[in-house]
């Protein structure tokens, strides 16, 4: 069962365009798994500051760094994580909130039991709150290395990037699923003694 | 203004996810075994939508669509194999578990935490991942290669597949092809 709350699938795919193209007139296309890098990006700094170098020439802030990845697209991940404040961070730290309102406001509400172990989960695993954690966490070491190796995630790739038709985003998509349905076929999959 | 945009149109995002159950672990967990295809009919859908719309505006009025397009290089396809395995085992993607934590969910919060880690991992083996084949091109066509014609950025158009085809019939016939297989395909392939 799905908590209530949620609109029929043509409402959410008008209003889900609708974010889209408005991101793509106003500003620029929609993108999250950037701002994991400026996030690891700004906790590195506390614990070492050299790895953001800043210098000034001809009057112009340049950033670089002595990591490669950090360095790369002259050091963007760098002067994100220096610029805290800046529209990549803040739009994803606004998803946060945006997800709460719609909670607020008549959407799906999860009970506490949920928040824990997904029904979805708990239909196949049983209630096991440190396993969920355990494949959680894990699934975001995977899902994060991933989208990195491949400069964008769902939202980049896939919403922002086919939608423009970048044949890379195309590319990424076919490897998702190829893995992702085969191995949630055979992880979700009914055993016996747990229900 | 920027932040402000930030705020609106983040905030959108987030609610939008949240609206459509994408924040839901149960809903990705039944959208990747196929056993509802809600999502999959929201995705196809919005893609089709989202590209017929930006290409008719990008012929009507050029370079009001800012377009970002990717380097397609064999890393991408890798990436996303390995987002896979990720994607099923957790039944988040970056996107829909930042929302979630919007919504308390306590393992949304493991999902981002190992998302940190994940992205350390990349920054630590970036240097190495580079000097492999990895970062090859995929076709000779060039880096940021699309389908559709049109493609601008800072005054250059991107390399087409479909070079000669005007970019919006592309665009009308791919994105229509989404959207009419939002609609014909059924609610699910599998039972749960």
């Amino acid at each position: 069962m799905y908590p209530k709350g949620e609109w029929s699938w043509l409402k959410g795919g008008i209003a889900l365009a609708a974010v889209a193209v408005a991101a793509f007139l106003l500003v620029k296309p929609i993108g999250v798994s950037t701002q994991f890098a400026v996030v690891d990006t700004m906790i590195w700094k506390m614990i070492d500051p050299d790895i953001v170098q800043i210098k000034e020439e001809n009057g112009k802030t340049v950033y670089s760094s002595p990591n490669p990845y950090i360095n790369k697209s002259n050091a963007a991940y760098a002067r994100a994580a220096d610029n805290p404040v800046n529209y990549g961070l803040i739009f994803v730290l606004a998803m946060i909130g945006g997800a709460a309102l719609s909670m607020l406001t008549g959407g799906p509400k999860p009970s506490d039991e949920e928040r824990k172990v997904p029904e979805g989960f708990k239909r196949y695993f049983g209630y096991k709150p440190a396993l969920r954690y355990a494949l959680a966490f894990i699934g975001g070491v995977l899902t994060l290395y991933g989208a990195r190796l491949a400069g964008g995630c769902t939202s980049g790739h896939m919403i922002s990037g086919i939608s423009q038709t970048a044949v890379s985003s195309l590319l990424f998509a076919a490897g998702v699923f190829a893995t992702a349905i085969p191995l949630a076929i055979w992880l979700y999959r009914k055993r016996g003694g747990n229900q | 203004m920027e932040i402000l945009l930030a705020i609106i149109l983040g905030g959108a995002f987030g609610f939008v996810l949240h609206r459509i159950g994408a924040t839901n672990p149960t809903r990705l967990i039944d959208m990747l075994r196929l056993s509802d295809l809600k999502l999959e009919k929201i995705i196809l859908f919005s893609i089709g939508l989202t590209m017929i719309t930006i290409f008719t505006i990008n012929t009507l009025f050029p370079g009001a669509v800012h377009f970002s397009i990717r380097t397609a290089y064999w890393g991408v396809f890798v990436g996303g194999l390995i987002f896979g395995l990720g994607f099923a085992l957790s039944a988040l993607c970056p996107g829909t578990g930042v929302a979630a934590l919007g919504e308390g969910r306590l393992d949304a919060v493991f999902y981002v935490l190992g998302g940190l880690v994940g992205t350390f991992l990349i920054a630590l083996s970036w240097d190495w991942l580079t000097q492999t084949a990895l970062f090859h091109l995929v076709t000779d066509l060039g880096a940021k290669v699309t389908l559709a014609e049109g493609v601008v950025r800072n005054g250059r158009e991107m390399p087409a597949v479909f070079d000669g085809v005007p970019g919006i019939v592309v665009a009308l016939i791919f994105g229509g092809a989404l959207i009419a297989l939002a609609f014909v395909l059924p609610k699910k392939l599998r039972d749960k």
